[in-house]
């Protein structure tokens, strides 16, 4: 009796803390109800508490809340779209580890329950934000399906690792169509060196875009066989661009390559380009290898610069100048200065800009002596290059230059003047215009108007009673600018 | 391999020009097979001729020779505008082919905008490129990286940085830029973009959520419009004069209007090479697919300059810029006593090259280009990752990563669609 008395008791205890639990924790569907009614968010503060009640469902509540979404149609899904793409970003922020893998758990239940693909694809589309190796099982079974494989391998991209290359390389054996696309363009762009060979197979198919993606995908692998198959891509094609892109995957190859040691193979690949690429519809492929050699010589590059930049090619001159700014030091600096004067015009025009570009004050003595240069080309230059490098040293030779200089020469001096920082300026052109032509005094005073110049009251005045007019007017508006 | 014995007619006009002053038109066997006969302009192909591809046929200096849109209706409206003699395509690829392209202008919705870019740079082709520059910070490094490779000209196409009055400050950027140079208003600076300052954010860039599917019209070839974005059913807003509005294709208000307004902010600070250290959000929660509003986006740079847009308009007072030594306020009005008096007596900005004919003909880099553009970008992309994620981040402007959240990471170059399939 006393036995009987003491298993009823036990019973109604558990009864009890049943109900209890019941009434604690209610079915999922209320609870996830109440969920949604409050998505989505209007503040952080609302987002949090959406979020701890979501993490308080666990993995069996999340993947009932997954399994909810409906077909297209069928449904609105806005609000359950609200707590499930809020619970995976914000579990992806760190130190949520925990509730990241119950997550997991709970989709990858959810994606084997549910059968609509538009809320596989959605599932899917999440665990870009907060998947790792353990979804890699569950994915891999995608991969040969065309509805599911392009946002699965996109996941499978983002989670990287031995597990997901695996599973997308036994993947690629049966793979077709988009599939086989998708799969090579992520094997390719992780650089999976044991997929070189199933890619190398697709890298001749008759079929221009799978072709592309496995040309693409070797160069960025970089592998010991592909060099002479994307080599040859490239010949087939004369080097010119084409929808396989057969010319740029060799290019990427050869400019992975010289990310390798030894770098003489991409060397010899990249020299052997610019021998091949004649014709001027080749100078963007020759700027490429060039670049390619520049990349891997660094600051050694700068003596193939020069002889680049005497190209009769100005893209290609261009170009090289312009690498040339990205390895400047004083020693290669001085080496531009000195050919500088042995070049004819545009070209000393264009060095001067370059080594503007890039700083180089050791050119002043250049650019102050091409402001006197015979071609027009070089002493804009010049004038422009004193303004790059703020020069003071170079205010006085822009006076000089300005008074045997054409209309627009001046204006352009006078732009150039205003550009350099230094109190000085207004001093200078005080000085200068007094003897200048009357054309260019009406500029000075115009500058001296601009820069507000009052300090040079007793210069401009001295040109108030100019026998030019229209060099008085302008030193009697200079002061009423001044405010004198 | 077949050497090609003919000039490009870029290559020709440019020779040409330096050397025959009254140059105009050249007969067709000059240039050789293929090659139309020229002016004196560059030619362009125009990818997307919606509503913003239309707008560029006209730009001086060049010429129409060929368009690309994936929608019949546009290509047949963009017909009749430029008449007889233009190549039509719906395949951009097919454009970029085309030897008498010398400029190729992307005015396609911005999910496109990184991948054509590179295109046209493997093919040879300069560059015009609407904004915003690209949909992702990944993608902006790739352009980049490949406009430089193939020694292109790149422009992106917003100009306040060099013309016209940056909005609500009723001047150009210029002297803006100057006062800042100068540390008039001192350092670190509070810029405020708001519509107190000037600056509409246009939050009703706003997209819908649970789109019913809808067939797609026979005239648009929507696999190609989606492009590298995912697959998601056709519905009319996803496309065209809607798409603002939705995550995959670009980023509401602050993609139509964020480059717009932060380029020439970063010009003015000084951040052409670098990109800010944190950028803090407050904002409802955003819809995965659908963009919402916003309330503020903060970007603070390493030197403590910040940048703040202000998507309520919350802070009537707010100057334009702030700092330590005084403030400007739009129309150029300032707190400093007779600002444009000492400002005088400062230097102006060094100059640029605004003209894209210029550049394209002379090699010299744009004045807005592939990498001042990739920043400016790169706020409007670092904002949205901050939007949809639903927190503040900090970002390594060197590396172009966020710093210890994998989620942000997962972000900022996420897998395109494998589109050409």
């Amino acid at each position: 009796m006393n036995m009987m008395k003491k298993l009823l008791s036990i019973i109604f205890l558990l009864v009890c803390i049943n109900v209890n639990a019941q009434q604690v924790q209610p079915p999922y569907a209320a609870r996830i109800n109440r969920i949604l009614k409050q998505l989505p968010a209007g503040n952080q503060q609302q987002l949090d508490s959406c979020m701890m009640q979501i993490k308080a469902l666990g993995a069996a509540g999340l993947t009932e809340m997954a399994v909810m979404l409906h077909a297209p149609g069928k449904g609105d899904n806005t609000r359950l779209q609200y707590a499930l793409s809020g619970y995976a970003t914000y579990i992806s922020a760190a130190s949520r580890e925990e509730m990241r893998k119950t997550a997991i758990l709970a989709w990858s239940k959810a994606l084997k329950l549910t059968t609509q693909p538009e809320s596989k694809i959605f599932l899917i589309d999440q665990l870009q934000l907060f998947g790792d190796k353990s979804v890699v099982p569950v994915l891999k079974q995608y991969l040969l399906q065309p509805r599911f494989c392009d946002p699965a391998v996109r996941v499978l991209m983002q989670i990287g690792g031995s597990e997901a290359l695996i599973a997308m390389e036994a993947a690629l054996e049966k793979a077709q169509g988009t599939c086989e696309i998708s799969l090579i363009k992520a094997l390719g762009d992780l650089r999976y060196l044991a997929a070189e060979n199933g890619i190398i197979k697709r890298a001749q198919s008759e079929n221009p875009v799978l072709r592309r993606t496995a040309l693409f995908a070797l160069a960025n692998i970089v592998g010991g066989d592909s060099g002479p198959i994307l080599e040859a891509a490239a010949e087939k094609v004369g080097y010119g661009y084409d929808i396989t892109g057969a010319t740029a995957a060799y290019l990427l190859f050869v400019a992975n390559l010289g990310h390798q040691w030894p770098t003489a193979p991409a060397m010899t690949a990249a020299t052997n380009i610019l021998r091949k690429c004649k014709g001027d519809s080749l100078e963007h492929v020759r700027i490429a290898a060039l670049k390619i050699v520049a990349d891997i010589l660094d600051y050694d590059a700068n003596n193939t610069l020069m002889l680049a930049a005497d190209s009769k090619d100005r893209e290609y001159s261009a170009a090289a100048l312009a690498l040339a700014v990205k390895i400047m030091n004083a020693a290669n600096a001085e080496s531009w200065i000195q050919k500088a004067e042995r070049v004819d015009a545009g070209k000393k025009a264009a060095i001067i800009t370059m080594l503007a570009d890039s700083k180089q004050r050791a050119a002043i003595s250049l650019f102050t002596k091409a402001l006197k240069d015979s071609d027009p080309q070089v002493r804009m230059a010049a004038i422009n290059a004193a303004g790059q490098l703020q020069s003071i040293e170079m205010i006085s030779p822009l006076l000089v230059a300005m008074k045997t200089a054409d209309t627009s020469t001046v204006k352009a001096i006078g732009d150039v003047l205003l550009t350099i920082r230094s109190s000085e300026v207004p001093g200078h052109i005080a000085v200068a215009m007094q003897h200048a032509p009357p054309s260019v005094q009406v500029i000075l005073l115009q500058l001296l108007a601009q820069k507000q110049a009052a300090g040079q009251e007793r210069f401009i005045r001295l040109l108030l009673n100019n026998p030019d007019p229209a060099v008085a007017q302008a030193a009697k508006s200079t002061l009423s600018a001044i405010g004198l | 391999m077949e050497q090609k014995k003919n000039q490009s007619r870029r290559s020709f006009l440019r020779n040409s020009l330096g050397t025959v002053a009254a140059f105009t038109i050249v007969p067709r066997h000059v240039l050789g097979r293929g090659y139309l006969a020229p002016s004196d302009q560059l030619t362009k192909g125009v990818i997307g001729t919606g509503g913003m591809g239309k707008e560029h046929f006209g730009y001086g200096g060049t010429r129409v020779v060929a368009i690309c849109d994936v929608d019949k209706l546009h290509l047949q409206e963009a017909m009749q505008l430029l008449g007889e003699g233009v190549k039509t395509f719906d395949d951009y690829r097919e454009l970029i082919q085309l030897p008498e392209v010398d400029i190729v202008h992307i005015a396609t919705p911005p999910h496109w905008h990184g991948t054509i870019a590179i295109e046209a740079a493997r093919a040879g082709k300069d560059i015009w490129c609407e904004k915003p520059m690209t949909r992702t910070i990944g993608e902006g490094k790739r352009v980049m990286e490949a406009v430089q490779q193939f020694g292109r000209m790149f422009r992106l196409n917003t100009w306040f940085r060099f013309t016209d009055n940056f909005y609500g400050m009723n001047t150009p950027v210029k002297p803006i830029k100057k006062l800042v140079s100068a540390r008039l208003l001192g350092w670190p600076l509070t810029v405020t973009l708001s519509r107190h300052t000037g600056f509409d954010w246009k939050q009703h860039w706003t997209g819908k959520t649970d789109l019913p599917v809808t067939p797609v019209p026979p005239e648009l070839n929507y696999d190609r419009w989606l492009g590298p974005a995912p697959y998601k059913p056709y519905h009319p807003h996803r496309v065209h004069q809607t798409f603002r509005g939705y995550w995959d294709y670009d980023g509401g208000g602050l993609g139509d209007m964020g480059q717009h307004y932060l380029d020439p902010v970063q010009y003015i600070l000084g951040k052409d090479d670098t990109s800010p250290v944190s950028v803090e959000v407050e904002a409802p929660q955003q819809h995965p697919d659908a963009v919402g509003t916003w309330s503020r986006i903060i970007y603070t740079y390493k030197d403590g300059c910040r940048i703040i847009l202000d998507g309520e308009g919350r802070d009537e007072k707010a100057a334009f810029i702030a700092g330590p030594a005084g403030k400007l306020y739009p129309g150029f009005r300032s707190d400093i006593p007779d600002l444009e008096k000492k400002l005088a007596a400062y230097p102006d900005p060094p100059p640029q090259v605004t003209d894209f004919i210029t550049s394209v003909r002379d090699r010299r880099k744009f004045a807005l280009n592939e990498e001042n553009g990739h920043r400016s970008c790169t706020l409007v992309n670092m904002g949205k990752i901050a939007l949809q994620l639903g927190r503040s981040l900090a970002f390594d402007p060197e590396k172009q990563l966020f710093l210890h959240d994998d989620g942000a990471n997962s972000l900022i170059d996420p897998p395109a669609r494998t589109f050409w399939s």
